[in-house]
């Protein structure tokens, strides 16, 4: 949903970033407004898992360059932990396994540690039962899935499904969905869709971060972006996936040198 | 003062005088073969393979005495944090070697389980069991304690007999201004198809040195199965070494959960003999070391018969300038056909400063087996880190966490909820206690 006047949560200017030494992200802008569903989309390399990365804090990517504002402060000086705190939430591409440690214990120490933070009240494990037993439903996983070490032995599908609970637990301001797709079976990607179409309102956003138009039939985005050689390249709207779903990503490389000729 | 002059100090000083209960004769008869194995013998050191990574720097650091006399006033309410509830009618208490039969409770034990101190059981069962699980000679540590042995913990289950409710031994040191030196002894029979739960743990009234040198023998008799949780958390200035020597005959088991919390410096040598067919052996080891705490666990599970299965998995957590060793041998005997045998070894360094020596070790003179072992050790893993981190929470909390769950694996198998329980706490409540030192 795009409006004019809503609120940026994300504003992102000429971001340069490097991993072991290798830049990736070659001077990227973006503006995220609350309300909005966007969609990056690129081929491999181009630098979009990146970009999810650098915005979450992960400690093995260093930013050279440019600024990331989020809700009118600088987002780089936030640990992880704040970020995620101040509404970031990251939809991992491959999620962690912590054996040892349940997910219902998990998702509660998540829960609190946000509630405090709020000013809300903290639940006590029979509390959080309740509250978690409807969470799960949005994206229709077995509750049996809580009592279990997080993602330990989980599918692909099941692990992605436990990012979007994570996601509703933690009522992000933006949630980054790094190629929330891939691994997914049809009727899998339609769920895990449906759960993110059930948790985006007015004053939250979604980023996608992905490499296929399929997913993008179910969560239909705002903007499309394309990302090539670490920046945006091109942004539209939704017929611009289709766009690029028929014709590849070539004719844009070209058009993007032939601009930077210019 | 040299250091070899403290060695010799030290056995010196133990080689006086006798243990204030003599027991029966077998017990003495055993205590004169301690001794005699003692004479000439003197304490290990660098140059001894088995003890290259364990300095006894700590132990020769003081003077220990005997405890002639049980010490008085030690009552209910400051042992109470230390029992065990699933075990309330079925508990030894020994109070610096001596037996506390008020502390104690046997009111109303399963019908045909004898637990008692060692002065009330049967002396043939005593004779025959007492050292055949491990050897008055078997090295100068069990010899010393074996020269000690006056009172001690039995605990009986007959042929046939199913015991649902768990047995405590608890080991008290007092601890007091004067390091004194006690040896708390065990003896474990389960007869024939007999099943029983017993927990064994050594405590401390006050943080100061003191020296115990334990042994434990356990004999599980044909299709007997015995679960043993050890649980050591004495003073972190004492010296604690123990022997545990099991036997099984055939179809028995025996699955052992060993926890390491307490001690300056503690030695835990384990042998497990699978004597019989097709026995079942699980030894789940767990060491939480800080400040500079030194803990060496030297196991080793002899197969001497064919179908035998044993699993180990030891693990240790290490903080601050702590020392762990683990020494795990298997040993498959000539004819041990059919041996599934698996060990594996990880250790968690929480500091730059800690240290893990591991050595696994395996002799294999049968050539149809299966024998698996590895050794792992790392830190806290970045990218879990980071997930914990992605969802708000702290750096703490998180390695917590991450800490808590590396330990849950051993902690999980310990077969008392009260216990998993306490020790849950006690992981999780040492990292508290550094998030509050680190406050300004």
């Amino acid at each position: 949903m795009i409006r004019d006047n809503a609120p940026v949560i994300l504003e992102v200017h000429n971001l340069r970033a490097s991993v072991g030494g290798t830049e990736i992200l070659k001077g990227l802008d973006l503006t995220i407004r609350a309300g909005e569903l966007h969609a990056i989309m690129g081929p491999n390399g181009s630098g979009k898992s990146t970009f999810s990365k650098v915005l979450a804090g992960h400690p093995d990517y260093e930013v050279t360059g440019g600024t990331a504002t989020w809700l009118g402060r600088n987002l780089f000086e936030l640990p992880a932990e704040e970020r995620a705190r101040a509404g970031l939430f990251l939809a991992f591409q491959y999620p962690i396994e912590i054996p040892g440690v349940s997910n219902a214990a998990f998702l509660r120490q998540a829960y609190n540690t946000l509630a405090i933070h709020r000013g809300l009240d903290e639940l006590d494990p029979i509390e959080f039962d309740d509250y978690i037993r409807e969470k799960v439903k949005i994206v229709e996983m077995d509750p049996s899935f809580l009592d279990r070490s997080v993602n330990e032995g989980f599918s692909g599908g099941e692990k992605k499904r436990n990012e979007i609970v994570q996601m509703a637990v933690l009522d992000p301001k933006l949630a980054l969905l790094d190629e929330t797709d891939s691994g997914l079976d049809i009727d899998a990607l339609k769920i895990v869709a449906n759960g993110v179409n059930k948790l985006a309102t007015a004053d939250n956003a979604t980023l996608m971060v992905t490499h296929y138009q399929r997913l993008l039939e179910y969560i239909v985005p705002d903007y499309v972006h394309v990302m090539v050689g670490g920046r945006i390249i091109r942004t539209g709207g939704k017929e611009l996936a289709l766009e690029l779903e028929s014709r590849g990503y070539d004719w844009l490389r070209d058009d993007a040198t032939a601009s930077g000729s210019r | 003062m040299t250091t070899v002059e403290t060695r010799d100090a030290l056995l010196a000083d133990l080689a006086v005088g006798a243990p204030s209960v003599s027991g029966q004769d077998a017990v003495s008869r055993l205590r004169a073969r301690a001794a005699e194995a003692l004479a000439g013998a003197c304490l290990p050191g660098p140059k001894d393979e088995e003890w290259r990574f364990t300095p006894l720097t700590a132990l020769l650091e003081h003077r220990y005495a005997p405890v002639s006399q049980r010490p008085a006033g030690v009552l209910m309410p400051q042992i109470s944090r230390f029992i065990v509830s699933e075990a309330e009618s079925h508990r030894l208490v020994f109070v610096d070697g001596h037996y506390a039969p008020e502390l104690s409770s046997v009111v109303s034990p399963c019908p045909g389980l004898v637990l008692a101190p060692f002065s009330r059981v049967d002396e043939a069962l005593l004779a025959r069991h007492l050292g055949a699980h491990a050897a008055a000679d078997r090295d100068v540590f069990t010899a010393l304690s074996t020269r000690w042995l006056g009172e001690g913990a039995a605990v009986i289950v007959p042929d046939g007999l199913v015991c649902d409710h768990p047995v405590q031994l608890l080991f008290v040191s007092t601890g007091g201004p004067a390091p004194t030196f006690t040896a708390p002894r065990v003896l474990i029979v389960a007869g024939k198809n007999a099943d029983v739960t017993v927990m064994q743990e050594y405590v401390a009234l006050e943080e100061n040195p003191y020296f115990v040198d334990a042994v434990t023998e356990v004999a599980v008799g044909e299709g007997g199965r015995v679960r043993h949780v050890r649980v050591q958390s004495e003073s972190r200035r004492a010296t604690h070494v123990e022997r545990l020597g099991v036997s099984l005959a055939r179809d028995a088991s025996y699955a052992l959960q060993s926890i390491t919390l307490g001690a300056r410096l503690s030695r835990f040598d384990v042998c497990v003999t699978g004597e019989g067919e097709n026995i079942d052996a699980a030894l789940h080891g767990l060491a939480l070391l800080a400040g500079d705490q030194e803990a060496d666990t030297h196991s080793a599970i002899i197969h001497a018969s064919p179908h035998g299965r044993s699993q180990q998995l030891h693990k240790m957590v290490l903080d601050d300038a702590s020392h762990a060793v683990f020494n795990g041998r298997i040993v498959v005997a000539p004819g041990a056909q059919l041996t599934d045998s698996k060990q594996s070894g990880r250790g968690l360094l929480l500091s730059d400063r800690a240290r893990i020596d591991a050595k696994p070790e395996l002799a294999i003179e049968a050539d149809d087996v299966k024998c698996a072992h590895g050794v792992a050790i790392g830190q806290i893993d970045a990218d879990q880190l980071f997930y914990l981190k992605s969802r708000g929470i702290d750096e703490v909390t998180s390695r917590d966490l991450l800490t808590y769950a590396f330990a849950a694996e051993v902690i999980d198998h310990v077969p008392l909820a009260s216990l998993r329980k306490q020790l849950q706490a006690v992981v999780v409540g040492r990292t508290d206690r550094k998030r509050r030192e680190a406050r300004p």
